[in-house]
């Protein structure tokens, strides 16, 4: 690529997961770029303040819960709704897998996740879905800027509406064999 | 920090987490790499959001025609704009700040997060209240404070007749009378008075007004706002003030702030949350408690008053009282 920055290999290795996760939480690919672009932009700024490589994807997180919260927030005063619409209802992300079959399965369960996860409120769906990147509690806390307490309600209350919602699936998966 | 997620024991956790590194999976992260690195590096940080058109980056070559025809037209603005652009830019910018006030007008009650963070020197750790985030209400001259602290929560806020109070506890609460406040308290009150609806008028009396017309493309009005040079004012370095351009409300307030008694500067953002009809009881302490309840002030149980409040705000609880209660020199 011929760009020589010494944090390259962290915006390398850090982006998928930071735009994974920004799209998750505003399920529009574009907003979510911009978003990600902003914050890494920002915290690449302040570079000298934060070892990057130790922390930075926690950081990185946060800010993007941060902007995707605020531009929510600004939307929904704009256009004046009651609920999180900010959430496109069709999932947009193009998926590829080689078998037809398997290709229209994934892409149903798929969709339905991405629905379910689009009902949610958003600081419910940041929980949930940084619970099931792995990472624990205090740290779901810190992240969404909250308490250990309240972040152990946002994943309980988004985990059991997700498992009323992809009970099906869920069956599915417990009835087939374990690789 | 990249981590590895491991499989959990949890189906539904695990299902999703298939997902969402499925998704990670399918991303085309190199363009959005690149073109992060090469902004780091070039340092055009600042006009983000003027090289950002619905998230997406031209490419090089239309920046570079993008750019010649700026300049050129730049040149030509510049000089026949100078004498007209700014002093109507000044004009629009504070008609959309009087706009804003107005709306301050209305009997509602607003809901802000807050959060204070110290620029260079020690702010806030100077003034040693628990303050990083927090909710603030407010409504006039009054407000209310909501601090959660582990499991803890608490509230605070000041009447119309400046009296502090505290609810910690659905039937209990104490008063802190005006002359009775310590320098963190007055401190505190002072940062907390320094909402929107106080500063818009000071912004207009104090400050030289600039307006973002970029940020119009991104359905906001962006107004900076620094001191003008003849301005006696001197505790505020300069604000950003983000207004919606249909409602003209404040959505986001940035001030850099610089303390009295230090060069030390903080820069404290508040963002809007709420709007609301306004809810007069919840800024006196009674509106917070729940009858029966018990009121300790400077007549009954004071000491017990002062051992409740350590633990609320540390062993620095000196600094929220003066000393012997004497009389406050204002």
């Amino acid at each position: 690529m011929g760009i020589d920055h010494p944090l390259e290999d962290w915006v390398r290795a850090t982006l998928p997961r930071a735009l994974g996760y920004a799209r998750a939480l505003l399920g529009d690919p574009v907003a979510a770029e911009d978003v990600v672009q902003d914050c890494y932009l920002r915290l690449m700024q302040h570079a000298d303040d934060y070892n990057l490589p130790r922390d930075g994807l926690k950081i990185l997180l946060r800010a993007i819960w941060n902007e995707c919260r605020d531009r929510t927030i600004r939307r929904r005063l704009v256009h004046n709704l009651g609920e999180d619409s900010s959430y496109p209802a069709k999932p947009l992300a193009e998926r590829k897998t080689p078998d037809p079959l398997q290709e229209v399965v994934a892409r149903e369960l798929s969709d339905r996740i991405e629905e379910a996860l689009a009902r949610l409120p958003m600081v419910q769906r940041a929980a949930i879905v940084l619970a099931a990147l792995g990472y624990s509690l205090p740290e779901v806390a810190e992240v969404l800027g909250t308490t250990y307490a309240n972040a152990r309600v946002l994943v309980h209350r988004a985990r059991k509406k997700l498992q009323a919602e992809l009970e099906p699936f869920l069956s599915e998966a417990e009835d087939e064999p374990r690789e | 920090m990249n981590r590895e997620s491991k499989p959990h024991s949890d189906p539904l956790l695990e299902l999703l987490r298939e997902h969402l590194e499925r998704q990670e999976g399918s991303l085309e992260i190199e363009p959005l790499a690149t073109r992060i690195i090469r902004l780091s590096r070039s340092q055009e940080v600042r006009p983000l959001r003027r090289l950002s058109v619905q998230g997406r980056v031209k490419p090089r070559s239309v920046w570079v025609v993008w750019a010649l025809g700026m300049v050129s037209l730049l040149v030509s603005v510049s000089v026949l704009g100078w004498l007209v652009f700014n002093p109507s830019n000044q004009v629009q910018a504070e008609q959309a700040i009087r706009q804003a006030e107005e709306l301050f007008q209305l009997p509602l009650e607003r809901s802000y997060l807050v959060e204070v963070r110290p620029e260079n020197g020690n702010a806030v750790e100077e003034h040693p209240l628990p303050i990083r985030k927090m909710r603030l209400w407010a409504a006039g001259d009054k407000f209310r404070v909501e601090v959660t602290g582990g499991n803890f929560r608490w509230a605070w806020g000041r009447q119309s007749d400046g009296t502090v109070w505290i609810a910690w506890y659905p039937h209990r609460g104490l008063r802190i009378a005006p002359d009775e406040q310590g320098p963190a308290l007055r401190w505190a009150c002072e940062l907390f008075s320094l909402r929107p609806e106080a500063l818009l008028s000071h912004i207009l009396a104090h400050c030289r007004l600039r307006e973002d017309f970029d940020a119009r493309k991104s359905h906001r009005r962006i107004i900076y706002a620094e001191p003008r040079p003849w301005s006696r004012q001197t505790w505020l370095r300069r604000a950003i003030v983000e207004l919606d351009p249909e409602s003209k409300a404040v959505l986001k307030l940035t001030l850099t702030r610089v303390h009295k008694h230090s060069a030390a500067t903080s820069m404290v953002t508040f963002t809007l949350i709420e709007v609301r009809p306004v809810e007069h009881l919840r800024y006196e302490l009674e509106g917070n408690l729940t009858d029966p309840f018990q009121i300790l002030d400077r007549h009954f149980q004071p000491d017990r008053r002062r051992r409740i409040l350590s633990r609320l705000v540390g062993p620095n609880v000196d600094a929220w009282f003066l000393p012997k209660q004497s009389k406050a020199s204002g």
